[in-house]
Formats: C-alpha cells, structure tokens, sequence
C-alpha cells in the first residue's frame, strides 16, 4: 500500500513525472514518505551523507557555517525539489545545513539502496542520475545568477 | 511591431508637445528602501493635468533644470493620474538631484511615452508577474489594474526578488494586494538572520509554482536583462511560449522620441518601441555582446 502511494506521488513530482512505471515501481520499494515538522535539522553540514530527498511541500532552508559568522542560508527548497544530492554521487560528507522553516513532507530515499539500484540497473540509474544532473544545473545556473549580484545599484542612469 | 505603443509614442517626433517639459509639483516624497523613494507629481496646469493619461508599463522623462533629464517609469495606479507615482533610485546625476528636494519643489515632466503591458492579452488568462530589484515599480501599475478587475482574470501571481529583504519595495501594500487576490512569493539573494522567506534567485520560485495554466498564461516580466533571460528560459521549461511573454527593457534614453539613438538596441529604439516588448521580438538581441 504504502510503495503504491509512493509510486503515485513519485508520478506526480517534476523530478520523477515521465519515468515508466517500472522505474517508478522500482524507485517506490526503497523510499519512504517522512513528514518533518518546522525547525527541525534534517542533516548538518559535515554529516556522513545518507538520505536524499524529493519534496514534496512545506520549505528546508540550506544553510552554510561561516566563521563568526554562523550557519548563513544560501537557498531555500520548497515542492518539488531535490534535497541533499551529496549521497547520490558520493559518500562523503554533506556540504550544508538543511532545517525545516515549515512542517515539510518529503520521499526519503536512502542513499545506499538508492545507489545500489542505480549500480544493478542502469537504465533506471542513468535516468537518475540524467534528473539528478538537470536539477544540480539549474541550482548551478541560480548559483551564477545569484553571484552576478544583478540586483547591485546600477552605475548609470536608464530607466528606473 | 507590437501595437501597444502609446499614442504619444507614434505622434511625430517634431511635435512640441514631446519635447516642452510641463511644469509639475512635488506633492509627497515617500522613502521606500534606501536609495529608493516614490515621488508623487502634479501638474500644476489644470489643462496639462486635465489631459494626461497613461497605460501601465510607460515612462515619463523628469526634467531638473541644470542638471538633466532622466527617464523614470510611472508606478502608480493609471486610473489617478492626478498623482503621478514615480519610484526612484539613485543612479546617476538627476537621480541624485532628485534627492535634494523637497514636497512643493518643481520639476519638468514630457511624457508618458513607450510601449505598455498588454493588459487586454491577459482578460480569462492566468497573469505571472515576475520581476526583480527596482522592477517592482514599473508593473505596479499593471498590478492596480489587474486587481481593479479582478473577475476578468484567472490566478494572479507575484513573484518578486531581491537583493536582500531590507531592500524589498511596496511591502506596505501587499496585504491589500493579496486580500485583492494576488498570490506573492518574495525571494531574496542574500538572506539575513532572521528572515524565514525564501532564498534563491527568482527564477526558482517560477520553477516551482502551481496553480497556473502554462497554455493560458502571460507572463510580464522587469528586472535586470539578465535576470530576464533566465525567467524566460524557466518559463519556456514551464510550457510557457515566447509569445506569451512580455518584458520590459531599459537603455539610456535621451530624446525618448527615438530620434537620438542613445537607447538603440539593434533595430529597436527602446523609447518608442519599448520598453515593453513581446519576448520573441527582442530575445535575439538581449544576448548580443556589446548591444
């Protein structure tokens, strides 16, 4: 029961939409849905990676440690999202803080199991892996708009 | 050719009326964010106030004698030109001007001038309004309409980012504008303590919204060009077309008749054929180098 309402939630996200359903099914059998109240650390920076996430509502700040700074948030995730990629690809450390600011829902896919399927079936892993790339670009691309500072005080007049 | 290019606009450009600025009083200046501050104009010619009309979405060049002119969108609601809005950041000599008078002091108006959103496009349609920084203002206009008549459109959405929350304009009207039936999501690049909206770029909030239809949307979308680009290349991975889109450009008017040239932008002259444009009318040009 709860694979099948997996399944038909994985169906609906933009992450997953468009997979076959064997894939999906495939997909379901290793994740779990997690509903995580506001204001709670669902990882920290230099945590081993272990889960990834695809979010499903509410909203996870992603903070990073500064010195004398503190933990300073550098993107919010909200429906749809990919949370915590790290575990995917690696198995190292992750890279920030993730903290609810609303009660959030989310499929947890533990990344061992995940890695494991995507190891002994590569067409499902290259399709993972395919989302994976495209959601980590349009971060990368946000990155870029982000540094660019588009928004700093113009230097000339134009038309405000 | 769009054909929302103003009356004005199309008049030839030899006309007097384009080029004598009307004599208008500052009635009210309200400080917004620093930098920034809304500038409320009026005729001091009851003929000249009498006669003004604008369309969301066009600009007026305020002239501060000694100084210079500056083209600077009109921000407030068309339907009350007899308080014409203008919010202004410093960014240059008459900017900085600007700043340094005070309710009662005079200045030069011509205008309004330009092209204006499509407001008849988005009647029984879905209207995301996307828009970063000192992008705000120029579709405020189109935000009044838009609530006027709020039975003639399908969901309304803002979607507004910023640098950093302290720099987010009009926040003062926007529980009137969502009781009025506008969705807002604000976004800022560089959060602070204590802020628990989002952060990321604009484009992300446009990534992950709901309750529109793409096939019966518009999009207008102000802000910096590059910001501009990526809304519409979201938009396009939302099932959105380039017709569908509509931005608004900005370049260093002068004349603003499209005779001097100062705001060419290949074919185009963003005073007169602006500076609102169809997307797929200006797309080609906005990743020239050097344009």
């Amino acid at each position: 029961m709860m694979a099948q309402e997996i399944q038909n939630v994985l169906q609906e996200l933009r992450f997953s939409s468009g997979l076959s359903q064997e894939d999906l099914q495939k997909l379901a059998s290793i994740s779990e849905l997690v509903e995580v109240p506001a204001s709670t650390v669902i990882f920290s920076e230099g945590d081993a990676a272990a889960d990834l996430f695809l979010l499903l509502g509410g909203r996870v700040e992603l903070c990073m440690n500064v010195p004398a700074k503190g933990c300073l948030p550098v993107l919010t995730l909200g429906a749809g999202d990919l949370l915590g990629w790290s575990p995917a690809l690696t198995s190292g450390e992750m890279t920030a803080t993730a903290t609810t600011i609303k009660d959030t829902s989310a499929v947890r896919f533990a990344a061992d199991k995940l890695q494991r399927l995507c190891e002994q079936d590569h067409d499902v892993g290259y399709e993972v892996m395919r989302r994976i790339a495209i959601a980590l670009s349009k971060r990368l691309v946000a990155t870029r708009l982000q540094v660019l500072d588009v928004f700093a005080d113009p230097m000339t007049e134009g038309k405000s | 050719m769009i054909s929302n290019a103003s009356k004005m606009a199309t008049d030839s450009p030899r006309s007097p009326s384009l080029w004598v600025p009307k004599t208008v009083v500052i009635r009210k200046i309200t400080p917004e964010v620093e930098n920034v501050a809304t500038y409320h104009l009026a005729f001091t010619d009851a003929d000249a106030a009498a006669s003004y009309r604008f369309k969301p979405g066009q600009f007026n060049m305020l002239y501060m004698p000694g100084v210079g002119e500056s083209a600077i969108s009109i921000s407030g609601d068309p339907e009350s030109p007899e308080l014409l809005d203008h919010t202004i950041r410093v960014a240059g000599n008459v900017t900085r001007g600007l700043t340094q008078l005070k309710p009662g002091d005079t200045l030069g108006l011509r205008g309004p001038f330009g092209s204006s959103w499509p407001m008849g496009q988005c009647v029984g349609r879905d209207v995301l309004l996307v828009t970063g920084g000192i992008g705000l203002p120029p579709l405020r206009p189109a935000i009044y309409q838009l609530l006027k008549r709020r039975q003639d459109f399908g969901n309304l959405h803002l979607l507004y980012g910023a640098r950093s929350p302290d720099v987010l304009l009009h926040q003062n009207e926007f529980d009137d504008w969502k009781r009025s039936g506008l969705t807002i999501q604000k976004t800022v690049d560089r959060s602070v303590f204590g802020w628990k909206g989002n952060v990321g770029v604009v484009t992300l909030l446009l990534e992950r919204l709901h309750s529109f239809d793409p096939s019966n949307t518009v999009l207008f979308c102000c802000g910096p060009e590059v910001m501009m680009r990526f809304v519409a290349r979201t938009a396009f991975d939302r099932g959105l077309t380039a017709e569908q889109i509509w931005v608004s450009t900005e370049r260093n008017m002068q004349c603003a008749v499209g005779l001097c040239g100062h705001c060419q932008l290949g074919p185009q002259f963003i005073c007169k054929d602006g500076p609102v444009f169809r997307y797929d009318q200006i797309a080609p040009l906005l990743t020239v180098e050097g344009l």
